[in-house]
């Protein structure tokens, strides 16, 4: 009884660095968060009455909140399946044993190595109207030229297309890995027995890779809905809320209207469609995945 | 028929892993590949398989050229070390994978997974995913996805390796019974020598990428062409010392002294000799003899492994039928007859004497 008192206070001291950094930065966040939600604040983020779920009444009426959640949803929907299509055709074209092979390994995840604030800017300057390399492009095609980032229309296409070049690196390393780690004599006896490399992919590499396919979908959909810094240096939001997501519209209204509380219960909202999104993916998707 | 031209593979154009191989296949053979690890068996298999291209010369199957030509048009079958079963597929999924390429209609596919599953006990099994399998029944898919192609070629590769020694030795038997039974060509690659010696019509042993000899097995294991050879075939090893030549003497280490029927050319200097264990005997009453002194005794039961100082660095180990007596420390008198007696010269080939029903004496020297 004593030893195991003795081991139990031994488990936690290793524990407790890393539960220590988990409390500040993320239990006490997410409590605080929920904690604000319910509550009116003043301008520095204190609250100063309880109010219920009036704030969540609210944003079920709020035309603004309705429109932010569709941009989210279209933004996932615009960015996730491309990155995870694009990066695995990479992923495949790189597994194969050709020379030099290492240079595009390296070309194709060395997005992975850039801030998203970085990529932003360079994405900026290319959809600049005067200069950027998109339009001229276009028009060295004899196409119409556009402001990419000033219509409504293409805002949030065009945010999502660099999202999408910002995210291929790690879906490509990652599926990569994964395309390694399948056993190469399962190729060898496919290439025996003489099937179509269309069989091979879809009798032999979508299974095997599935569980790295649902790692990358899984962590690619959490990420999509957590956008933020690419939103911020791109279109601020506009034109006409058309890229603000749930995440530009929590900083909007937490840091520029300093209505904190408002701002919580939208996080509080946000994480419930995250974790919603999540269950759905374990419960549905992962019966598809073939773990070894 | 299977026909190796002068086949080599080389990854870096200058070091060859596959050097110079010649040799012809027949059909409905058993064909073992044996060598150590790293000897080129596994790449020269896989360069008929067509999963390697080859380097050098040519590869001819029924007379036709198949350098070129794509594995899944040459006809054959191949199972690998690790079973390579897809771990997704059920054991019926597994034995039927690619035959939909080969235009055999539904009903026939299920007929030849039936057959071959009942063939090899698998028929319980056809619902499973490999991995509820033990590693027996595995194989054993494996075994059953390369006859339901019903290839006249089959490859495999040291396809026993992963299982215990007792499941080994049964599917040795129910391999060369299978091959015999379905009448097809086999390419067997295996390290192990006993699978070579048991299940082999011929063997080709190897190493460093070159051909040490070809042979039926007990023709390998009686006439071994080198040193290499002669080591690797049997177990325990043949023994084998250098010995310093005189006249018609052989000299061990300054310590003993051989007398032999033959004289060697005069050059000779230096030779090895080879003796295995079953032919060093105990002497009988009127036999040249040697004493030795027994440093180990391992009885096995049918047979009495003794280990005995020939010099003072190197030891020899007798092999004796039924359970000896013998114990460490005796001292006891042994003899070997010179028709079982292997020399090899410095270059480590097989050196031939004319033999008749000569004796070799031993004896005791002081220097």
């Amino acid at each position: 009884m004593f030893r195991s008192v003795k081991q139990n206070f031994e488990g936690m001291l290793y524990i407790f660095p890393s539960f220590l950094l988990f409390a500040i930065f993320v239990f006490y966040p997410m409590v605080r968060t929920g904690y604000l939600s319910v509550h009116m604040t003043d301008f520095q983020g204190n609250p100063t009455n309880f109010i219920g779920l009036e704030h969540f009444r609210y944003l079920l009426e709020d035309v603004n909140f309705q429109q932010s959640v569709k941009a989210t949803l279209l933004f996932v929907l615009y960015t996730v399946p491309p990155t995870i299509i694009i990066a695995l055709s990479l992923a495949l074209l790189a597994n194969e044993k050709v020379k030099g092979i290492q240079l595009f390994r390296t070309l194709f995840s060395s997005t992975l190595g850039m801030s998203v604030a970085a990529s932003s800017v360079i994405w900026m300057f290319m959809y600049n109207p005067a200069i950027g390399v998109i339009n001229r492009i276009i028009a060295a095609l004899g196409g119409e030229e556009r402001q990419w980032l000033l219509n409504p229309d293409t805002a949030l296409i065009a945010a999502a297309v660099a999202t999408v070049w910002m995210n291929i690196g790690f879906a490509f390393l990652i599926l990569l890995g994964g395309l390694q780690n399948i056993d190469s004599s399962l190729y060898e006896n496919a290439k025996i027995a003489g099937v179509s490399y269309m069989y091979q992919l879809r009798r032999i590499t979508i299974p095997l890779l599935s569980p790295t396919l649902f790692f990358v979908t899984t962590v690619s959909l959490i990420h999509a809905f957590q956008t933020f810094g690419q939103i911020d240096i791109l279109t601020k939001g506009g034109p006409m809320n058309a890229t603000t997501v749930i995440v530009y519209s929590i900083y909007r209204e937490a840091f520029i209207n300093y209505n904190f509380g408002f701002a919580s219960a939208q996080a509080v909202v946000l994480f419930f469609i995250v974790l919603l999104v999540t269950i759905v993916q374990f419960a549905v998707v992962e019966r598809k995945v073939h773990y070894q | 028929m299977i026909e190796l031209v002068q086949i080599g593979k080389s990854y870096d154009g200058k070091t060859f892993v596959v050097d110079d191989v010649n040799v012809r296949i027949e059909k409905g053979e058993f064909f073992v590949l044996v060598g150590p690890s790293g000897c080129g068996k596994s790449t020269l298999l896989r360069m008929i398989a067509g999963l390697e291209p080859i380097t050098s010369g040519s590869l001819r199957i029924n007379g036709k050229e198949m350098n070129d030509v794509p594995p899944s048009e040459r006809n054959l079958s191949m199972v690998f070390q690790n079973y390579a079963l897809y771990p997704h597929l059920t054991v019926e999924e597994n034995i039927t994978f690619g035959l939909h390429t080969k235009k055999i209609s539904k009903q026939e596919r299920k007929k030849r997974c039936m057959e071959a599953a009942e063939m090899l006990g698998l028929t319980d099994y056809l619902k499973h995913k490999p991995r509820q399998l033990s590693g027996g029944q595995r194989q054993r898919v494996a075994l059953a996805r390369a006859i339901v192609a019903q290839t006249p070629i089959c490859l495999m590769d040291e396809p026993l390796s992963n299982l215990d020694a007792k499941l080994r030795a049964k599917m040795r038997f129910e391999i060369r019974q299978l091959q015999q039974q379905l009448g097809i060509t086999m390419i067997y690659v295996t390290h192990d020598q006993i699978e070579a010696m048991t299940m082999a019509d011929r063997i080709m042993v190897m190493n460093g990428g070159r051909v040490q000899q070809i042979g039926e097995p007990l023709d390998v294991y009686n006439h071994p062409a080198n040193i290499f050879v002669a080591s690797f075939i049997g177990s325990p090893a043949m023994n084998m010392t250098k010995a310093d030549v005189l006249e018609q003497s052989l000299i061990f280490n300054r310590e003993r002294i051989m007398r032999l029927a033959h004289r060697f050319p005069l050059e000779t200097k230096n030779i090895t000799i080879g003796v295995r264990p079953e032919h060093i005997r105990l002497a009988n009453k009127n036999d040249p003899y040697f004493t030795v002194k027994v440093v180990n005794v391992e009885r096995l039961g049918t047979e009495t492994l003794i280990t005995f100082a020939l010099t003072k660095k190197e030891h020899w180990i007798a092999r004796w039928n039924g359970q000896c007596s013998v114990r460490v420390g005796d001292e006891v008198p042994v003899t070997i007859d010179e028709q079982h007696v292997l020399f090899f010269n410095e270059a480590g080939e097989r050196l031939y004497m004319g033999v008749g029903d000569d004796y070799v004496s031993f004896r005791e020297t002081k220097f």
